[in-house]
């Protein structure tokens, strides 16, 4: 069988994965390095160089050097390299056919197919801009996972495994931390084919670029992600400007050397502050230095060595911030996962800048967590890859849950609104409450649907109204109306109101749930109509129809087992919305038959 | 209301109908109603009604042919979007002039797909009180079922010029989809149209 690589497509580094039959495992290099720096470059004899012999020529010849190309994509922009201009889903795809070439030779085989990482806040179309960088490197790229969500992926494999030697939690618990956790510890730390309640897992996605944190609920082999929150603008590259801010500004008042005036300079030293951060997070000390720089000009022109000396206290004092942000949107996302502080059980660092021991000490301090060991945090989102790849092979181990990407609710009395199901909700949601009226003798109630965070209807977004009459007149707040929302895996919200005494009923159908139809991708069009159809199979069973709309659904039907990603993007919209709105006449009907 | 306006509105279609849109809206109602295709006998009377519609109207004289003043040939991009469902619900939803959203919601409902409904639902919420009530006779001749509760809200919002415009489609369609509009009518302060709601109630 043709293996299915996992690829870590990162701003510094990139990796790559596969399952050695059930362990995900790194591919190293042709250097035998287990990450390639994300950096091409065109030697002067023109051959294309990526990763390592990339880099180590960018000091002396930036202008044929590209690094960070991941920030560029979908960016619209040309970038130069070696005297012409690439898109940057080019440079892109040479970072990716150097990954597929370690891997067939590691493997032995032929590579065709990869599941490929992406950032949680990535847009749509960045993420196609890595689908096409695949395809220019013959990689047919199966699936785009959010890193977080891979990072738990890997540590739910691990945790699944009965391994001799357990990754379990428990090291991580504080011992001293009550009876339950202890209990919870040592649950978790017992062979995990006993571990069978739920575990709740925060991965803590502190990378070169962005920052990311996630909070998942797995529970056996399923995996739901509860709530997610992130930060593009936090991320170990603004550690290192920060640094090399201050290393500047140190030489600028020592030396009199202006380091901006210099685009060599600026490039050493920053490369110069990444690798002083690594350092301080193992040593005390540091220090930056330019060896050989020039200051001054013509005749006067002198060559100055100048060198910072920064200690873990001032570091510290400059990384604060950074981690004092990201622990703010930890909060958050636990919160909005309704997870208490002391209710997660693992801990998985992801990204390179998670080593900062500062980081470790004040997750430690806020949550009482260590991470789970065994995984290198700059290898998690590549072995969650090579998971997930197996995944798509079929694998039915392990899956990822979706979550109700908004709230939704009803408008009361008063113009206030009512959330009946909330943001990060695992699909399918369901969720019922009982409502009454503001008038003696009232028999009808407008139910107005609506979307969003505030508790003032009219700034949320409306999503239609509907009648719910004949209900048994009564006194003002006497009758007991229930309204009912749900959300299942077709991604269509179903709103139904019931009076409980007459009996009488009303629903609506809403579709197109501002996940917005522009986010979705042809593979999930795709997997969504098959989703939809086999919705409509279930929803038509016992119902008696009309035989043309029973030849319109089995039209439609034919044409969602038929889609495939070949055909054009308009025609699966249509395709999706129309079995949508077969949906909601279905449930429409269902709902009829039902209080008939 | 003059007679031809009444054997129009039997087809679920508005006083200035066109040739083409008449035998489209027949051949769409015909399809759901004709006692073979349809598994509900109440559906018999309706499809008599309509089929009946349908023969005076094609038996009255003819206007010219493609008057100039039909909103299909002011509407040419309404027009030019065929059956092109998402095209048409892109013109309900952002065209700025009513005239082409109401030709949009009509095209919808000549479609003969109940699932163009995704689409013609938002003309429901449309401020322009004549794209509302070209949604509702779309609706009316797609027996969009889940129009039902949307529509009920739309009638007990409305002025009363487009509740009686609801009612009257209702009487003369007989579509069981209003029957929560009913509902809703009955109680309506405005007594002529409680009447004629209970009236419509009785036949539905």
């Amino acid at each position: 069988m043709v293996p299915v690589i996992g690829i870590d497509f990162g701003t510094t580094n990139s990796l790559c994965a596969f399952m050695d039959g059930d362990r995900p495992t790194i591919i190293p290099n042709g250097r035998g390095a287990r990450t390639t720096p994300s950096v091409v470059a065109v030697s002067p004899r023109g051959d294309i160089l990526v990763g390592e012999s990339a880099r180590n020529q960018a000091f002396i010849n930036p202008g044929s050097t590209i690094a960070g190309v991941k920030r560029h994509l979908a960016s619209g922009s040309l970038l130069s390299m070696g005297g012409r201009t690439w898109r940057p889903e080019e440079i892109a795809s040479f970072i990716l056919k150097s990954l597929k070439a370690d891997a067939e030779r590691h493997l032995g085989s032929e590579v065709r197919e990869a599941v490929v990482t992406a950032p949680a806040h990535f847009s749509e179309r960045e993420r196609r801009a890595i689908v096409e960088a695949g395809r220019l490197a013959g990689l047919d790229v199966r699936k785009i996972v959010n890193e977080p969500t891979a990072a738990a992926l890997a540590r739910a494999w691990y945790a699944s495994q009965t391994a001799p030697r357990p990754l379990g939690p428990g090291k991580g618990r504080q011992p001293a931390g009550g009876p339950e956790n202890r209990q919870a510890a040592r649950r978790a730390a017992g062979p995990a084919s006993e571990a069978k309640a739920s575990s709740v897992i925060l991965v803590y996605d502190f990378g070169g670029g962005t920052f990311d944190v996630t909070v998942l609920r797995q529970g056996g082999s399923d995996c739901h992600v509860l709530s997610s929150r992130g930060d593009g603008r936090l991320g170990g590259g603004d550690i290192d400007r920060e640094l090399y801010r201050l290393a500047a500004r140190a030489f600028a008042e020592a030396e009199g050397l202006d380091v901006e005036k210099d685009r060599l300079l600026v490039q050493g030293l920053i490369d110069q502050a990444e690798k002083a951060k690594i350092e301080l997070s193992e040593r005390q000390h540091a220090d930056l230095s330019l060896p050989f720089a020039m200051v001054g000009e013509g005749p006067g022109a002198r060559v100055i060595h100048p060198s910072y000396d920064i200690d873990r206290e001032a570091f510290e004092a400059l990384v604060r911030p950074f981690v004092d942000r990201s622990l703010e949107l930890t909060d958050r996302a636990l919160k909005e996962a309704s997870i208490g502080k002391g209710e997660v059980d693992i801990l998985v660092l992801s990204g390179g800048s998670s080593r900062i021991p500062l980081v470790r000490r004040l997750i430690e301090e806020r949550y009482g967590l260590r991470p789970a060991g065994g995984v290198n945090p700059e290898e998690v989102v590549a072995l969650g890859a090579a998971v997930s790849a197996s995944l798509s092979e079929g694998s039915e181990r392990l899956s990822v849950h979706d979550v109700v990407s908004r709230t939704y609710g009803v408008e009361i009395d008063g113009g206030a609104f009512v959330p009946l199901i909330r943001k990060n909700s695992p699909v399918p949601a369901t969720r019922s409450r009982v409502f009454t009226t503001v008038e003696d003798g009232q028999d009808s109630v407008e139910i107005h649907v609506l979307q969003g965070e505030s508790r003032d209807c009219r700034e949320d977004l409306s999503l239609g109204r509907f009648l719910l009459a004949g209900i048994a007149p009564g006194k003002a707040g006497g009758p007991r109306i229930r309204v009912d929302f749900s959300i299942d895996e077709s991604d269509i919200l179903h709103v139904s109101a019931v009076d409980l005494a007459s009996g009488a009923a009303q629903a609506i159908s809403i579709a197109d749930l501002g996940r917005g139809a522009a986010a979705e991708s042809p593979a999930e069009l795709v997997a969504k109509a098959s989703v939809l159809a086999s919705r409509i199979g279930e929803l038509k069973a016992g119902l008696e129809l009309e035989s043309g709309l029973e030849a319109e659904l089995d039209e439609a039907a034919g044409r969602a087992g038929k889609a495939s990603e070949a055909m054009s993007e308009g025609e699966l919209r249509l395709l999706k919305a129309e079995l949508e709105g077969l949906v909601g006449e279905l449930l429409a009907r269902r709902g009829e038959a039902l209080h008939a | 209301m003059s007679n031809d306006e009444k054997l129009l509105a039997i087809l679920a279609l508005g006083p200035d109908a066109e040739e083409e849109e008449i035998r489209t809206a027949y051949r769409r109602l015909a399809k759901r109603l004709h006692p073979d295709s349809s598994r509900d006998p109440s559906t018999a009377t309706q499809f008599a009604r309509v089929t009946r519609a349908y023969k005076l109207l094609s038996a009255r004289p003819r206007t010219a042919p493609g008057s100039a003043s039909g909103p299909q040939a002011r509407y040419r991009h309404v027009l030019a979007a065929g059956d092109d469902l998402f095209a048409l619900g892109q013109i309900l939803a952002s065209d700025p002039d009513a005239g082409a959203r109401e030709a949009a919601a009509r095209r919808l409902g000549l479609s003969g797909r109940t699932a163009a409904y995704v689409f013609l639902r938002r003309a429901l919420y449309d401020p322009c009180p004549g794209v509302a009530e070209e949604a509702v006779r779309s609706a009316a001749l797609l027996g969009a079922r889940q129009a039902a509760g949307e529509i009920a809200a739309l009638y007990s919002r409305s002025a009363p010029r487009l509740r009686e415009a609801i009612l009257k489609t209702a009487a003369a369609t007989r579509e069981p989809l209003f029957k929560s509009t009913i509902a809703a009518a009955l109680r309506d302060p405005d007594k002529a149209l409680a009447e004629l709601a209970s009236s419509v109630g009785a036949v539905l």
